[in-house]
């Protein structure tokens, strides 16, 4: 009966991780902000009241903004009607350039510079052959 | 020695009828079919699509890693018609449906998040980030993973059954959630690529994805069928072993 009787605790236990394990997801995703990240718009908006806090904000990185020094990249994002000046000091994504849409992690200074500790790109909502290489070929 | 041929067999046990020669025939075309369309949709995807002008060959993960996501989906609303069914008539095959389409549906889930992590790192820059799409497709990886722990700690099969076929229908409910959150939240995700206004990729782009998206069902179908073929066996071998049990302990008893 040893057996038997081990396993009547194990599958409470067991079931109980699981469940543990689904609510610290929930509340993971639910409970930082409402929403993933904000708007450029809605970062001006809050202002300084977001202080020293860590924000998520997406934009699109203004064309001709970038500027890379040794150690930090500076660039604008923008959503259209709202611009932020970013630095950043860290590694960027292959597609990192001009007008592609970023997710940025960081804060909002007195200063008006977002110091962002990470940097995202989203994923484009279309994709579209490269003139530049025949089907198939290889290369980045 | 007493005769124990005279003893008759519990009632109610499952008895599987043995294999028909056609079923055989057809699991087997069905396996050669997937095998040219995987073969097929493999070539559309790594050699004739075109690279992607923005994020280069890396983008062809896209061919595999949706088609997964599709039958993870297709398999756990299999799971979840098949726990009504269990639950309506409560025969075994609808069991051997659920069960069977449950592993196979948390295997296509991780091919999903694992090519997604492998696809985010280079694009987005970072192997996982806690976005809604993310994190409801994690939720809905963890909700089968139950299913399957629930069946293998029940007590006996029948209570594992009737638990799973419950969590089966419940747990459904996260796979819109997943398929709708970039529509309702903000992720990192794009939103929908194929909407009903067409397609918004290039068309050779859009063949390899609707072979890769073909290839993929039948090989969920064809791992169906091998899968519940095992399971009715299964149960047919667990019939047999308590039947022997039974023919032993009676003498013994009586």
């Amino acid at each position: 009966m040893g057996e038997g009787a081990r396993r009547s605790y194990r599958f409470p236990i067991l079931a109980a991780i699981a469940l543990a394990a689904v609510g610290f997801l929930v509340f993971r995703s639910t409970s930082a902000t409402s929403v993933y990240y904000l708007t450029v718009s809605e970062l001006l908006a809050q202002g300084e009241a977001a202080g020293d806090e860590q924000v998520r904000v997406a934009g699109k990185v203004v064309p001709g903004t970038i500027q890379r020094t040794a150690e930090t990249l500076t660039f604008t994002a923008s959503d259209g009607t709202g611009d932020v000046n970013v630095t950043y000091g860290g590694v960027v994504p292959d597609i990192f350039k001009d007008n592609v849409e970023v997710v940025l992690e960081g804060s909002y200074g007195t200063d008006k510079i977002f110091r962002a500790d990470t940097l995202l790109a989203k994923c484009p909502s279309k994709f579209e052959s490269d003139p530049n290489s025949m089907a198939g070929s290889t290369g980045p | 020695m007493a005769d124990t041929s005279a003893i008759p067999a519990p009632v109610g046990l499952p008895r599987t009828a043995p294999t028909s020669g056609l079923f055989e025939k057809l699991t087997t075309v069905l396996g050669v079919l997937t095998l040219v369309a995987m073969a097929v949709a493999t070539y559309l995807a790594l050699v004739y699509a075109p690279r992607d002008a923005l994020t280069g060959q890396v983008q062809r993960i896209f061919y595999f890693h949706v088609p997964a996501a599709w039958v993870g989906f297709l398999a756990f609303f299999v799971v979840f018609v098949a726990s009504i069914g269990y639950l309506w008539r409560r025969t075994t095959a609808w069991d051997a449906v659920a069960r069977s389409s449950a592993e196979i549906g948390l295997l296509f889930t991780t091919i999903m998040l694992v090519t997604g992590s492998i696809w985010g790192k280079p694009v987005w820059g970072t192997w996982w980030s806690w976005d809604p799409k993310l994190t409801t497709s994690l939720i809905l990886w963890f909700i089968y993973l139950g299913y399957l722990m629930l069946r293998a700690y029940a007590p006996t099969r029948e209570q594992g059954a009737r638990y799973a076929a419950v969590l089966g229908i419940v747990g459904f409910v996260d796979v819109p959630i997943v398929y709708l959150a970039t529509t309702w939240w903000r992720t990192l995700h794009p939103e929908a690529v194929i909407t009903p206004e067409g397609a918004a990729m290039d068309p050779r782009m859009l063949l390899a994805f609707l072979v890769s998206l073909g290839a993929f069902t039948l090989l969920y179908g064809y791992l169906m069928l091998r899968r519940v073929r095992i399971e009715r066996l299964q149960e047919r071998v667990e019939a047999l072993e308590d039947d022997a049990a039974y023919t032993r302990e009676v003498p013994a008893r009586g």
